[in-house]
């Protein structure tokens, strides 16, 4: 049953949380050999450890993934999406459970979910365990370059997140569409998005990561929809900094709100869409969407390339609903955002 | 913003307010039309215009607008204009509420009722605008009305009371605001029925009044209040629905059935897409009736020539607003390669005199091409005395086959050694240069002429090179409308498909590439025919993943209805009807952009590029490299 939102607190991830002592590790069993590289090279230490396998698309490294979870103290599940929610879900009560006293610290490997995935595990962390307060670590492994598939996959999904959160609410249907986009490197896939919602306004965020190959690819990929967004609407962000990224998002999606009606496109690093998660779970008006051929994507084996980044959330009871009148500026400032 | 930017920000109408969308909008026949009294379906694709021209029968729209023939169209519109926005994302939002933990019953309540919160603050804004200008820019008072402070307050007391609406402050603004707070209140509303469960739901609802007003009754009777405070009474009302698609299909259902049930209070203008399945609403015997009920306004055009009226329109305000004088598509952008022009013609008064351009092209090809030397021949033409045909049949004969001419003269090469022709590599970029190419191009579609005019004309050195005398040098048009091609093809790619039963999926963007490769093979790969097929018939035996798919690209604007004589605009079915695609993607797949034969769609589906050059049947031409690729 869906329950009341949760306050969020959002901030830097400490250099330390390596050497946290977590209730629960949520990882995932995906087709790259990035989905066990923080598992592997961190030894992290936890209660419970689950690692989660898809359906669809056992191929490439997945058949390796899951061995080496099984093989290392995780248990493994292999669900469809249909069933994530109820596998998180219980895994989640279970270590709650275990602790026994109201608070709940997690560690959640985003390198391989899926973007449907991951917006299950927010919306969960948003409207579940309603007694619980969530100390969250997100953690993202970013990827060795690989270029990027010529392959043509059909798209199946082009809006909210998911089918049940993130379309977001507009009390002035009539003003236009403000599309908040991170690009990622698949030629013009952005591009075809932004054109399907009709934007009538259109903000940029481009990557920058401490591998420079992904540059060269994003200015290709996105040259055509680079030429009609205004420069002062074309923002980079660092990959290793999420917690800024987070900020401006949050930022920009305030002032843009006031108005014009934002829908916010995550396409590039998954950080980017977990910001973008994050910021709708602030400001629950605005639609996160996402433009996806499922499991018809291309299967690409991406290997770590060693940088991992990461985020903390805090997602604790709350008898009020998070509003944006809520968020004040200045705790921004401080790092934070609250309800 | 400079006049320029206002003018080329105009090409999404979806965002700008009445008066910005009056300030470069360019009358045409369809607005004439749809000015008129009576009940009207305004169908188009994505970017047709059918936003920008419901928003121009808005008070503010026509109090504003500047055009020099503003006040004829004015003088024509005699009811308030309620212009009722949607888009997609409202869509999936209505979609979402409840968060899909709603029994279906529950979630359709609470959408309808939200849609219907919409429509009455729509109709709350188009009362405040009749009192009070929405613009510093009027130029023009249309149905503007007073209303003593004491009179708004009680007719506003009066309609919130009609709409259920408590603790709002008495003015037409107020009203508006509070039919805004009760939009943020649905949500809430559905978030805590999901959260409190099904036990006790029916009660609950049932005795919160407003989820139960009906968009029509509600809006009806806040008029007749309305007109009768203002002394106006039976005055008419015009609701203009956008999208109308995306509105929930009981609110659908019940607008067009008042097409022919009529409150004659109001004129419905309803915007929809080419293929829709509102067509079942129209589909009964006792179901209103085109041309009877009410006027069916296409905006998309069959034959490339009926584009050309309104791209002219829209071209004046180009080169004014770029300040280009009174320049002309032809100063511009030159000679299209398939037309032929007054200035062609030598003192024997035709084209195809020796030495014209149209004469080159004939011999080029003759020299490089066995198939259209054998068809000449057999049809007795020497294309070195063209002159000769003149005046005849055969002279009809060969101004009908030049645009294959030249798109084979340009695509095709001599091979000496093998004495046949291969195709070159090269790209198409000069080949759709040209003022008549440039605008059959963009269709007529305001967004996509807009869109490439801002971009082939709004550099500075474009500006310098057109002033000094010079054209726009075709290969730098041809580039642009190759990045217009491909914007389009990736918002193709983009529209989802529903995986079938079957897992069978049909992508727009798939379909189309195989529809453009074919109509490139047989005008430019296969031998010599004076009409090769351009157009396409759909199956009966189409499977329903292919006409999904069909649907989906007629609305996207990537294929477009050729209508049968029978003048039916609204499709039922997509089968046994012809189409041809979009010009805006002929740089793009190398086809002409004539409607030519028609050839029924199976027949291109089986027969891909690669099918056909593995085939039994001997290709003419041997494919040196992949031009086309």
């Amino acid at each position: 049953m869906m329950q009341t939102p949760k306050s969020l607190i959002v901030a830097e991830l400490s250099r330390t949380w390596k050497r946290t002592r977590y209730d629960l590790f949520l990882a995932a069993i995906g087709y790259e050999e990035r989905s066990r590289y923080i598992a592997e090279a961190i030894d992290v230490t936890a209660e419970s450890k689950h690692a989660i396998g898809f359906y669809e698309q056992r191929e490439q490294a997945y058949e390796d993934n899951l061995h080496w979870f099984g093989s290392n103290g995780y248990e493994t599940h292999i669900v469809d999406d249909a069933s994530f929610r109820s596998k998180v879900s219980e895994a989640m009560d279970s270590a709650a459970t275990q602790r026994g006293d109201g608070t709940l610290t997690v560690l959640v490997d985003i390198s391989s979910l899926s973007r449907f995935r991951l917006a299950t595990i927010i919306d969960l962390l948003q409207g579940g365990l309603p007694q619980i307060s969530l100390t969250v670590h997100f953690v993202y492994s970013l990827a060795e370059y690989n270029p990027p598939s010529n392959a043509n996959a059909q798209n199946s999904h082009v809006g909210p997140m998911l089918r049940s959160n993130f379309a977001g609410w507009w009390v002035e249907p009539d003003r236009g569409i403000t599309a908040i986009v991170g690009l990622g490197y698949e030629p013009d896939k952005a591009l075809g998005a932004v054109e399907h919602l009709q934007a009538a306004d259109i903000w940029t965020f481009t990557p920058r990561s401490k591998i420079s190959e992904y540059s060269r690819a994003l200015e290709i990929a996105n040259e055509s929809l680079l030429s009609t967004v205004e420069r002062a609407h074309q923002l980079k962000y660092n990959v290793h900094e999420p917690f800024s990224l987070f900020v401006t998002l949050e930022s920009l999606v305030y002032g843009v709100m006031q108005r014009q009606n934002p829908v916010l496109l995550p396409f590039g690093p998954k950080l980017f869409a977990l910001c973008c998660l994050l910021v709708a779970c602030v400001h629950r008006d605005i639609a996160v969407w996402r433009v996806s051929a499922q499991e018809q994507e291309p299967a690409i084996n991406r290997k770590a390339s060693g940088y991992v980044y990461g985020l903390v959330t805090i997602f604790s009871p709350n008898d009020m609903l998070v509003t944006p009148a809520t968020v004040h500026p200045e705790s921004l400032q401080s790092g934070t955002v609250a309800s | 913003m400079t006049e320029r930017g206002q003018f080329f920000s105009s090409f999404n109408a979806r965002a700008l307010n009445p008066d910005q969308v009056a300030a470069t909008f360019v009358p045409s026949e369809q607005f004439a039309r749809l000015c008129q009294r009576r009940h009207t379906i305004v169908l188009g694709p994505r970017g047709s215009g059918k936003t920008t021209l419901l928003k121009m029968l808005q008070q503010p729209a026509l109090e504003c607008w500047t055009h020099s023939d503003a006040n004829r169209y004015v003088d024509m519109v005699d009811f308030t204009g309620v212009f009722i926005a949607t888009d997609i994302s409202w869509g999936e939002q209505l979609a979402s509420l409840g968060y899909g933990q709603l029994d279906s019953e529950t979630q359709q309540l609470l959408a309808t009722a939200s849609f219907t919160t919409h429509v009455l603050r729509s109709v709350s804004i188009a009362m405040r605008n009749r009192v009070r200008p929405a613009s510093d820019l009027v130029r023009r008072e249309f149905r503007r009305t007073k209303l003593a402070e004491e009179r708004e307050s009680s007719l506003v007391k009066q309609i919130a009371s009609l709409w259920y609406l408590e603790g709002i402050v008495p003015t037409l603004p107020g009203l508006q605001h509070g039919l805004t707070r009760r939009l943020g209140f649905l949500r809430e509303l559905a978030s805590k029925e999901v959260f409190l469960g099904d036990s006790g739901r029916g009660e609950r609802l049932a005795e919160i009044p407003f989820l139960h007003l009906h968009f029509l009754q509600s809006s009806s009777s806040a008029i007749e209040a309305f007109d009768y405070a203002i002394g106006q009474d039976g005055a008419k009302w015009g609701l203009l629905f956008d999208e109308l698609e995306i509105a929930p299909k009981s609110i659908q259902a019940s607008l067009m059935s008042s097409l022919r049930s009529v409150d004659d209070r109001f004129l419905f203008k309803l915007a929809l897409n080419p293929f829709t399945d509102n067509s079942r609403f129209l589909a009964k015997p006792t179901s209103p009736a085109p041309d009877q009920d009410f006027e069916q306004i296409a905006l998309w055009y069959a034959e490339k020539r009926d584009a050309l009226e309104f791209c002219d329109g829209l071209w004046g305000e180009v080169t004014q607003s770029l300040g280009l004088g009174e320049l002309s598509p032809l100063q511009v952008f030159g000679k299209s390669q398939f037309d032929s022009y007054p200035d062609d013609r030598d003192g024997s008064g035709t084209a195809y005199g020796p030495g014209s351009r149209w004469s080159r092209k004939f011999i080029s090809l003759t020299d490089k091409d066995p198939s259209f030397r054998q068809y000449l021949a057999g049809r007795g033409i020497n294309p070195r005395r063209l002159l000769e045909h003149s005046g005849t049949e055969r002279a009809a004969e060969i101004r009908k086959i030049a645009p294959i001419v030249a798109i084979r003269d340009f695509f095709l090469r001599k091979d000496e050694d093998k004495q046949t022709a291969s195709l070159r590599s090269r790209k198409a970029l000069a080949l759709y240069a040209g003022a008549e190419s440039v605008f059959a191009i963009t269709e007529g579609n305001p967004r996509w002429f807009l869109g490439l005019m801002r971009s082939m004309l709004g550099s500075l050195d474009v500006k310098a090179s057109l002033a000094s005398g010079r054209i726009v040098p075709p290969a730098r048009q041809g580039e642009e409308m190759l990045k217009s091609a491909q914007r389009f093809s990736a918002t193709l790619r983009t529209i989802p498909v529903e995986r079938s039963n079957a897992g069978t999926t049909l992508g727009v963007l798939s379909l189309v590439r195989k529809i453009g490769a074919y109509f490139n093979d047989q005008a430019v790969r296969q031998p010599f025919r004076p009409e090769p097929p351009g157009s396409f018939t759909v199956d009966a035996n189409s499977s329903e993943a292919l006409i999904s798919a069909l649907g989906q690209a007629l609305n996207a604007g990537a294929i477009v209805y050729v209508p049968d004589d029978d003048g039916q605009l609204i499709l039922a079915s997509l089968r046994g009807k012809r189409f041809r695609l979009s010009y805006l993607l002929a740089p793009l797949y190398e086809f002409p952009i004539r409607l030519g034969a028609s050839i029924s769609l199976g027949t291109i589906i089986q027969r891909t590029r690669s099918e056909v050059s593995h085939s039994g049947q001997e290709s003419l031409f041997e494919e040196t490299d992949d031009a086309n690729a």
